[in-house]
């Protein structure tokens, strides 16, 4: 690597929920049933902060905020100056907005389009808790870091498959090392993990999976990429099929060494947190 | 049933009563889903609150629509092809929760649901018939 270009140090991959919102803004975190997760998250802020990154990859999934039925990109970036939380609480959440780096996100664009994916660029972008829930887990506000959103659509099927998120994650890598300037980039996922929001099972979490998926993630991610959404969906409930989003945080790494990986079952969610440094 | 991939041991089974949220389930209930996110606004959350009726004539609801919105028939909406992060939002409007909604789908009291949870087990019996 030339020392004045960008370079990936690290994914981190996190369950959202409103929940986790709502505990934190209610300062939950020190409650039974919150606080593994907090105290895990705690790890993980102080973690980032010993080599923090300038600027975050920031791939979720939105929840008709950004976008509704009329509209479903497959793949979108915010290639915006800043972007705004989307108002699912009656009060707003006392949290800043999220600066974005334009210069960085046309680069990623650019680089990501001849690659073949062929992304909505959306100049504003209103995140949801996708972002929100999980920000305030990686770093306190004011944010210390830059952010670039790239939604991926894993509500309405056709999703895109498994092996085509980790692809986004390896595009996304090549496009970080032709950029020219010396940032520390991180590549955060979020979404699940194991939930099932509908029906008779309602309620259903496969804490058995949701371990073993982030021991595969970290150590033979090939596996995972074999698997149908149908296969994702009948371990860990029709809506933690957005755990396919967190292997484009593991295909944009190449040599990850293991920092932490905490898992705890949620009430309705498996709470996950994984974080890993790129090696040299 | 197996899946044709076995990349871990866990035990697995289809799980009764999953439904994929299939693009075009989703477009024949579309004048439903969109009065649904609609309620992201204040505003329509109260008009959802106050005057349904009168909005869901506005959105051009069918019969059928009309019907299960009238019921508070999520799982009807959800089989009709609503989306759960739309219900979700029309849930929340009324001043329920996603909970609330939930113990409705599994023929359970909202007591009951929060008592089993986390749950790691499946359920064949189905409340709906």
């Amino acid at each position: 690597m030339l020392p004045h270009m960008a370079k990936i140090i690290s994914g981190i991959g996190a369950s959202h929920s409103p929940s986790i919102a709502f505990a934190y803004d209610n300062q939950q975190e020190d409650t039974a049933a919150w606080k593994p997760f907090f105290q895990a998250a705690e790890e993980l802020r102080a973690s980032v902060a010993a080599n923090p990154p300038d600027v975050l990859i920031f791939i979720y999934n939105d929840h008709f905020w950004q976008f509704d039925l009329d509209f479903v990109p497959t793949f979108a970036i915010g290639v915006g100056e800043e972007f705004t939380m989307a108002p699912e609480r009656e009060f707003a959440r006392p949290l800043p907005n999220a600066k974005g780096d334009p210069r960085l996100a046309w680069h990623l664009t650019r680089s990501l389009v001849a690659d073949e994916f062929d992304l909505t660029v959306c100049q504003r972008m209103m995140l949801d808790h996708g972002f929100f829930s999980v920000m305030p887990l990686i770093c306190e506000p004011p944010w210390p870091m830059r952010i670039i959103p790239i939604a991926v659509n894993v509500i309405q099927h056709p999703l895109p498959s498994p092996a085509r998120c980790w692809k986004l994650g390896e595009a996304i890598a090549r496009a970080v090392a032709s950029y020219d300037e010396a940032l520390k980039v991180g590549v955060v996922a979020t979404g699940g993990l194991s939930h099932q929001l509908h029906g008779r099972n309602f309620g259903y979490t496969n804490p058995t999976w949701d371990q073993h998926f982030l021991e595969l993630l970290t150590e033979a991610p090939e596996r995972l990429l074999e698997l149908s959404h149908d296969d994702y969906m009948q371990r860990g409930g029709a809506e933690s099929v957005e755990m396919i989003v967190w292997l484009a945080m593991r295909g944009a790494l190449q040599h990850p060494q293991l920092e932490q990986r905490f898992h705890h079952a949620g009430a309705l969610t498996g709470l996950g947190l994984l974080h890993l440094r790129e090696g040299s | 049933m197996a899946t044709s991939n076995d990349a871990d041991d866990t035990p697995r089974r289809p799980i009764p009563g999953l439904l994929v949220s299939d693009g075009e389930l989703l477009q024949r209930a579309q004048r439903l889903n969109r009065l649904l996110i609609s309620t992201n606004d204040p505003a329509q959350r109260e008009r959802f609150r106050t005057n349904a009726e009168a909005l869901m004539e506005e959105y051009g609801l069918n019969d059928i629509e009309k019907q299960l919105l009238r019921d508070r028939d999520w799982q009807g909406m959800l089989e009709f092809g609503a989306s759960v992060y739309a219900l979700a939002k029309g849930a929340r409007a009324l001043g329920l929760g996603l909970l609330d909604a939930g113990a409705q789908m599994r023929g359970c009291s909202l007591q009951t649901l929060r008592s089993g949870l986390p749950r790691h087990t499946l359920d064949d019996a189905s409340p709906h018939g």
